[in-house]
């Protein structure tokens, strides 16, 4: 493996391309039209052209996508996650044209994006799975529902992102919700097919972390905490969890390792599990990097994307699970162009200003430069910030700051919002579960405009943004100029 | 020369004087004075009596975007309205994204019913709907065809006045 083609965009493209230089690896960049000076284009050693923005025509292209790696000598795919990360048609598709891709195997990336075949093969592997009708529910809906008790979750086989999802409260509402639930899924994946299982309100969203190499090895890195989502996305993660005691990590993590080897899964992959009142429920795998790796990397002290690479290329995974242990605590927001004020719409435009903090301990993921346009095509998430310190009250208090020293002008982003999650006291005393936005956050409003921020505006006014009349003319590199009470030498 | 400048839903007067790097005026109808410095393009300093905070602005046309005190804000220039007076009449209906418009289902002279979806925008794989305010004839739609693209605050559909 010498050449690795990456098959993304964004922050995650950039991440996986310095992972692969870090090892000598040449790199491959992938891009849409919009794409053509994004940063991921500019990092790469190359970069290929795959066409118009619509996903379907460049990062969802399979075929185009292939032809990009043979025409360019890249001798393995790294999917980075979303777009085809997940699709074993594609990494099937990959290996036959006779290049290694970069995760697990197709036949394993298949299994588990069927749930219910997923569901069925954890719980022969012992997994604890969500109590409920093993496999599909085709009919007698009713009985089902009265075998399994109310409330209860309808949900699509095929499903992902919340879609295909209908909460039962009693047996009058089950026959509109099946309805529902079966349009839904067939419309967003074209399978209608449904599972019936207990409906665990108010859970812990928990996830492990697992690496396994080509012959089996298999070890566990501790836990995520996922719990603060929205609209079944992930706004806020940390590790470690301040649910999870040391005997449950090493329940869960043997759990999620078993889970994998039941699979004969290699690279990385994550185990979720829906997680409340001491008990975990195995809710899927994602047989990809997830998002949130960073955290795992801070508390654990281990790069996941150069053991995904070093795995892909034969190597063996030498890390021993005696020796695994999270040190301190690693906590990561995402940034998204979106504006929390008028109800998370998507806010596209160009970044006039960016500032990233710095710092000990502070990590910016990130795949934006001053300038860019931030387009409306693809995904709002534009970075990721890490942090990571000694307890989790300490990594609290330096996510804080590192998201007030955060400066990007231009879209409208979360992360006002991001910190008035992090100063929540039930944030701070770790009561988290997945409705934790809706419940403490139903009104949310920004802080109203500052005295300074309205008289720096109405004095940067005049003309083409010239400074204000003192500062005009002087040389503002001048030495001699400036009045910042700085001095050479003292 | 006082400025009215909109954010969100408010909207705040500024008028100042700037000498040197001392600033006095009136923000919102209260007396204010204090010292402002340029630190390098885009980044003043500012004490306004609270203490000295760092202030990143960037200005373009009408828009101006600032950061302070750990958050951002993007401001837009007006002209005055008196204060009250209902800032955008419902007979305009403008989009709330700068996106795709991907369906409009109304053309002018149609008749609506309040409630009704008029046109279909999409941005970051998110979808929205303009629905009619009231009920009301089309005065008006967007020239852009579906497919193309509509800017934030962009007229899409207005209404004939009642």
């Amino acid at each position: 493996m010498r050449r690795v083609l990456v098959a993304n965009r964004g922050e995650i493209a950039c991440r996986v391309i310095r992972g692969c230089r870090e090892l000598g690896l040449a790199t491959v960049a992938v891009y849409s039209e919009p794409d053509a000076n994004a940063p991921h284009v500019r990092l790469a050693d190359e970069a290929v052209a795959l066409g118009p923005a619509t996903p379907a025509e460049s990062y969802l292209n399979a075929k185009k996508i292939i032809a990009a790696a043979r025409s360019s000598r890249a001798d393995a795919i790294h999917p980075g996650y979303g777009f085809l990360s997940e699709n074993g048609d594609f990494a099937a598709a990959v290996e036959e044209a006779g290049l290694i891709f970069i995760g697990p195997c197709a036949e394993t990336i298949r299994q588990m994006g069927d749930k219910a075949a997923a569901k069925t093969l954890m719980q022969a592997a012992d997994v604890p799975v969500i109590p409920g009708q093993d496999g599909i529910v085709e009919d007698n809906f009713a009985t089902v529902a009265e075998k399994i008790g109310f409330p209860l979750l309808v949900k699509a086989a095929a499903g992902g992102g919340g879609k295909g999802m209908r909460v039962v409260e009693d047996a009058d509402g089950l026959e509109a919700a099946v309805e529902a639930a079966r349009h839904e899924a067939e419309a967003a994946f074209g399978d209608g097919r449904l599972l019936l299982e207990r409906y665990i309100n108010r859970p812990r969203h928990i996830e492990v972390q697992i690496l396994a190499d080509n012959e089996g090895h298999t070890v566990h890195l501790g836990e995520r905490e996922c719990s603060v989502q929205r609209r079944h996305q992930k706004v806020i993660e940390e590790a470690p969890s301040p649910a999870i005691t040391p005997e449950l990590r090493e329940q869960m993590g043997a759990v999620a390792v078993a889970a994998a080897k039941a699979v004969g899964y290699h690279n990385a992959g994550t185990v979720e599990f829906l997680f409340k009142d001491g008990e975990f429920w195995f809710l899927e795998m994602n047989t990809r990097l997830q998002v949130e790796h960073g955290v795992t990397e801070l508390a654990y002290g281990v790069d996941l994307v150069k053991w995904q690479l070093r795995i892909a290329a034969g190597e063996p995974l030498t890390l021993r699970q005696e020796d695994i242990a999270p040190r301190g605590h690693a906590i990561e927001c995402r940034v998204y162009a979106e504006d929390p004020a008028r109800n998370f719409l998507p806010s596209p435009g160009r970044i006039r200003r960016l500032r990233e903090p710095a710092g000990p301990g502070i990590r910016v993921d990130s795949g934006i430069v001053e300038g860019q346009e931030i387009g409306s095509d693809y995904d709002p998430l534009i970075a990721k910030l890490l942090v990571h310190d000694a307890t989790r009250a300490d990594a609290l208090d330096r996510m804080v700051q590192a998201l007030r020293d955060y400066v990007i002008l231009g879209p409208t982003t979360n992360i006002a919002h991001l910190e008035a999650l992090l100063r929540h006291d039930a944030f701070r005393a770790g009561e988290l579960d997945t409705h934790f936005i809706e419940t403490h956050f139903a009104d949310w409003a920004p802080r109203a405009l500052p005295l300074e921020a309205l008289v720096t505006a109405g004095a940067t006014r005049s003309g083409s943004g010239r400074p204000p009349p003192t500062t005009a003319g002087r040389d503002p590199w001048s030495p001699w100029g400036g009045q910042s009470g700085w001095r050479q030498g003292v | 020369m006082s400025q009215t400048f909109r954010c969100g839903d408010s909207q705040h007067t500024v008028a100042l004087k700037l000498r040197g790097d001392e600033f006095s005026g009136e923000v919102d109808g209260e007396p204010t004075e204090g010292h402002l410095e340029q630190l390098e393009e885009g980044l003043y300093e500012i004490d306004a009596g609270s203490g000295a905070v760092q202030v990143h602005v960037v200005r373009d046309g009408r828009r101006t975007w600032v950061h302070c005190r750990g958050q951002a804000w993007e401001l837009e220039r007006v002209a005055a309205t008196r204060s009250g007076e209902p800032e955008a009449a419902s007979d305009q209906l403008l989009s709330p994204i700068t996106g795709k418009l991907v369906e409009l289902r109304v053309a002018a002279g149609d008749s609506v019913a309040k409630g009704d979806t008029l046109a279909i925008m999409e941005a970051m794989k998110m979808e929205h709907r303009l629905r009619a305010p009231r009920d009301g004839t089309v005065a008006q739609v967007i020239a852009t065809a579906p497919g193309g693209q509509v800017r934030e605050r962009e007229l899409v559909v207005k209404l004939e006045e009642e």
